[in-house]
């Protein structure tokens, strides 16, 4: 054809070639196709959900057993939560449940749900939800979950009231698959009758040597021979041959973590060997650090979005929820600060964001927070993009 | 200052769509809002970037994907991406770092040099490195800047057999070399596998074996790193994304996230909008796509629209290599364990087609690039700690043919094999990890939606060529740029969004 250009070294083989893979490959392969397999694979965006059966676990708690309406379920790490979406009162909102189920098992995820007293949602999944209803949640997601790479084999849970789900998943992971792993459970309870899995993580303890539990209870009856307070260095080190060995993974209430971190610096555990989990926003943002002196969190602030609508709310309430309570509903996930779904741009006034909101650097120089750990501390512009 | 607008919107709802808020759509986009013409741009993610992001752990915010940035040039003499942030406006919202080194390249046991980015210095340190093969190394290196300043010129050539005529001419050294691999111009000049190794460790950022990578692509790689410095970005490539999106919004432009698109309208062959994923119909003279050119064309257009030069096209073209990558939060300084300049890449021996052959594969990791983020950027880590990444090149297939099931482990066994090669050289590091999170081949189709995860475009052979390939427009109205259009990387990419918006703006005017 274009012999001008035969002079040019490798120019006539190249060409050659090129014919030669035209020939065979006659159609392009259709990628997006292999990629929306990939993700409805592995990362789903939405998972449409039947409970099959609600187990009773405690007076506060149930387990909520849900399998896929379509059949399929994708893989999740032991420690990953969905986040569930509820309408409830008109409103459409959604909460992070780790699941508590083994990730062997893939034909259900489990979730243990304890109420929280004037929980809004964790009541209604208690105490009102049926088996047959249906739910639709994000895929599992989360990065509370154990690392080969780095990570000690040996495992301790320090777990609070409901934070025993995700320990749960990992336990029942460990003995299925027979994992040169060791997981010591420390589980605290604020009652004898709170602890959630009591007869089967007895059980486990007792038919597998990798697997360690003890619980320290707030408030046992006089005559209780187990740990008792909260899970103190002392505890843990009474339980413990060499504590700093170990990788940590807290999870349960918010109080519970500035009291864990605190009772593992004395016992000189670095920072690369704790993980705490996401635990949804500050529930009392006055006493965060930073919160502004003279704002109280009753006051009325007024959020406007651009181009669309204005609402009042009080500086204590998560933006997140002001917005959803408004009938705008945003991405989000892990309700907590992290994951950065519910990114959203402040273009006016003055917001407090809590040090648990894990704002990219540069995000932070344009305004865009995450609105599920953001307050509006006086009068706010927003823009959702 | 945007102009007035050169369009009239009559009948359409924009003058320009682009889709894609990744680096070539992101300065197309601002091209175009900078210039006064009505530009929407959509993107599927919550965030503008695309490869160009960060995402938090912990204490740290890990850098997707920019390693080293290229051409940008001091501000005495600054680079073609110097003179373009200017124009975008975005100089004054980003910081930029420069470093004096291009790479620290080793091979465990046999080879450990440090390449200063400075053309006269780099030389003699290879020199003194190899000193029996000096005549050798002065040679290469003035046939690499040769090479490179004939590419720069003879472009505006290659489109017309008169063009080609004059440049046998004016380029001979283009001419000569450009269809000749980078493998047989080394072996013209060096015996050492080595020394070769040293000079081609960047072969991971142009992610096809030496022999079938053009000289000039190496050439003009290794020139533009060591004449215009590596250079990093405070905060991240994410900064740099979310200044050219601010660039964009301040100059009028319009932007909506996760919003995919999922139709390209075409009639007549004439592009004219796009549906979106929640069903919206937008129309525009212009469709900009920042995505490769098979995902239009085997999925978005209706077939009866594709015109069959396009299909031919495609059919010789594949998905490239796309990467494993480990990021890290470190709990010391870089300094306590060895580390003490940011890139350090690293082959387990000198075998590129070897190492090659292995990203294909889940077999251990035989080449890794390692980049301590520290040293460009001050405040990329919590004080007393590291923000560090690894990466290896690698092809979607073995990732592919794995049961979701099997995912977690494979992927936590093949970042060991990462790790472990880079252990030979900075024995420490793994006993530092506060926080890790690893990311493959599937992470990237996840978050960019590419043709097998690809992070480069099409692998980028021979083939390639710009003299044996030209990128046509099939369809009116309809263009695109990005990595699937130009050579790979930070540099081509940048420059090609804003490049071909110049030249759509043109066909306005
Ligand atoms: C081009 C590119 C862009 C990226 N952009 C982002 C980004 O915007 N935000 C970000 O956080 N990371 C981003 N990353 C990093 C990436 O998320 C991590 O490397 C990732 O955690 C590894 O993902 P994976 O697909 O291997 O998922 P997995 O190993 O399955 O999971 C690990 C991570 O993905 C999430 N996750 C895990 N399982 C699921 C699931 N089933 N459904 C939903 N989420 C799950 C968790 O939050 C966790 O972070 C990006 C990486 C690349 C290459
Ligand atoms: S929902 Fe995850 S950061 Fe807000």
């Amino acid at each position: 054809m274009s012999d001008y250009k035969d002079a040019i070294p490798g120019y006539k083989e190249t060409i050659e070639r090129i014919h030669n893979l035209e020939e065979n490959n006659p159609v392009p392969y259709n990628y997006w196709a292999e990629t929306a397999k990939v993700i409805n694979e592995y990362h789903p965006k939405r998972l449409q959900l039947r409970v099959s059966e609600i187990i009773a676990e405690t007076a506060t708690s149930k387990t909520l057993r849900l399998v896929s309406t379509d059949g399929y379920l994708p893989p999740f790490q032991a420690g990953q939560y969905i986040n569930l979406f509820v309408d409830i009162e008109g409103i459409t909102t959604s909460r992070a449940f780790a699941i508590s189920s083994s990730p062997n098992t893939l034909n259900h995820y489990d979730l243990t749900i304890r109420k929280i007293k004037d929980g809004f949602i964790s009541q209604y999944l208690v105490n009102d939800v049926q088996v047959g209803q249906e739910f639709i949640s994000t895929g599992p997601m989360g990065n509370f979950y154990y690392n080969p790479i780095y990570q000690s084999k040996n495992v301790v849970f320090l777990a609070g009231g409901s934070g025993v789900a995700p320990a749960m998943s990992m336990i029942r992971e460990l003995v299925e698959n027979g994992d040169d792993k060791t997981i010591t459970l420390i589980y605290g309870s604020m009652n004898l009758d709170d602890i959630i899995f009591k007869n089967e993580l007895d059980q486990l303890a007792n038919e597998h040597s990798s697997v360690r539990v003890e619980y320290v209870v707030t408030n046992p009856p006089e005559n209780y021979q187990g740990y008792r307070g909260f899970i103190s260095a002392d505890i843990i080190q009474d339980i413990l041959e060499a504590p700093e060995d170990n990788t940590f993974f807290v999870c349960g209430p918010q109080i519970m973590y500035g009291f864990a971190e605190a009772e593992l610096r004395k016992l000189n555990i670095k920072r690369r060997n704790i993980k705490f989990e996401a635990n949804g926003p500050p529930s009392d943002p006055s006493q965060e650090p930073g919160w502004p002196e003279d704002v109280n969190k009753t006051k009325k602030v007024k959020v406007t979005v651009t181009g669309g609508k204005s609402f009042e709310t009080e500086a204590g309430e998560p933006l997140l929820n002001a917005l959803e309570r408004n009938g705008i509903v945003m991405e989000s996930a892990c309700r907590s600060g992290e994951c950065s779904l519910c990114r959203c741009k402040v273009v006016k006034g003055e917001v407090f964001e809590p040090k648990q909101a894990h704002v990219r650097k540069s995000d932070k120089q344009y305004g865009y927070v995450h609105s599920c750990v953001t307050f509006a501390v006086g009068d706010i512009d927003i823009e959702i993009q | 200052m945007p102009n007035q607008n050169p369009l009239t919107t009559a009948g359409v709802d924009y003058d320009v769509i682009v889709v894609g808020a990744g680096n070539a759509g992101l300065t197309a986009a601002a091209s175009f809002a900078r210039s006064g013409v009505k530009t929407l741009l959509l993107e599927r993610h919550n965030i503008p970037g695309g490869c160009a992001t960060s995402f938090a752990r912990g204490r740290y915010e890990f850098e997707v994907s920019l390693h080293q940035l290229s051409g940008v040039g001091t501000e005495d003499q600054p680079g073609p991406l110097r003179q373009m942030f200017g124009q975008l406006g975005i100089l004054d919202k980003i910081s930029l770092h420069g470093e004096s080194s291009i790479y620290r390249a080793v091979i465990d046991g046999a080879l450990d040099v440090s390449i200063p980015a400075d053309w006269e210095e780099a030389q003699n340190v290879l020199c003194v490195e190899f000193p029996e093969e000096r005549e050798g190394i002065r040679r290469f290196f003035k046939l690499m800047d040769t090479m490179t300043i004939e590419s720069f010129g003879v472009s505006k050539l290659l489109h017309s057999e008169e063009g080609i005529r004059a440049a046998y001419q004016q380029f001979p050294t283009f001419m000569k070399y450009g269809l000749t691999s980078a493998e047989k111009v080394l072996n013209e000049h060096f015996r050492s596998p080595e020394l070769k190794y040293a000079l081609t460790v960047y072969w991971g950022y142009l992610g096809v074996p030496l022999h079938d990578t053009s000289f000039q692509d190496l050439a003009m790689t290794l020139w533009a790193y060591i004449k215009t410095k590596p250079y990093y970005i405070e905060g991240g490539s994410q900064a740099l994304s979310n200044a050219i999106t601010d660039s964009f919004t301040e100059a009028g432009g319009e932007i909506r996230f996760n919003c995919q698109v999922e139709q390209i309208l075409v009639k007549d062959g004439q592009a004219y909008g796009v549906r979106t994923e929640h069903g919206e119909e937008i129309t525009a003279k212009v469709v900009f796509c920042n995505f490769s050119p098979i995902t239009s064309y085997s999925t978005l257009i209706e077939p009866e629209q594709v015109p069959q030069d396009a299909i031919k096209d495609l059919s010789s073209r594949t998905a490239g290599v796309s990467a494993t990558t480990l990021y890290m939060g470190l709990d010391c300084e870089p300094e306590d364990i060895g580390i003490t300049q940011a890139t350090t890449m690293i082959g387990a021996n000198a075998d590129v087609d070897e190492q090659y052959r292995r990203a294909k594969t889940l077999e251990p990791a035989g080449y890794v690039g390692f980049t301590c983020y520290n040293f460009a950027d001050p405040t990329a880590a919590p004080k007393g700690g590291a923000n560090a990444s690894l990466i290896a090149l690698q092809y979607a297939d073995p990732w592919l043919k794995l049961s979701p099931r099997d995912y977690a482990k494979e992927k936590y066994r093949y970042a060991d094999s990462m790790l472990k090669l880079l252990e030979k050289t900075y024995p420490q590091i793994r006993g530092h990890i506060e926080e890790a999170e690893v990311a493959t081949p599937l992470t990237a189709m996840r978050y960019l939606n590419t043709p097998r995860g690809s992070i480069y475009g099409f692998d980028m052979k021979l083939t390639e060529h710009r003299l044996v390939r030209e990128n046509e427009n099939h369809i009116q109205g309809l263009y695109h740029a990005g990595t699937w259009t130009t050579t790979q990387g930070y540099q081509p990419t940048l420059q090609a969004g804003c490049t071909m918006a110049r030249r759509i703006l043109r066909t306005f005017a």
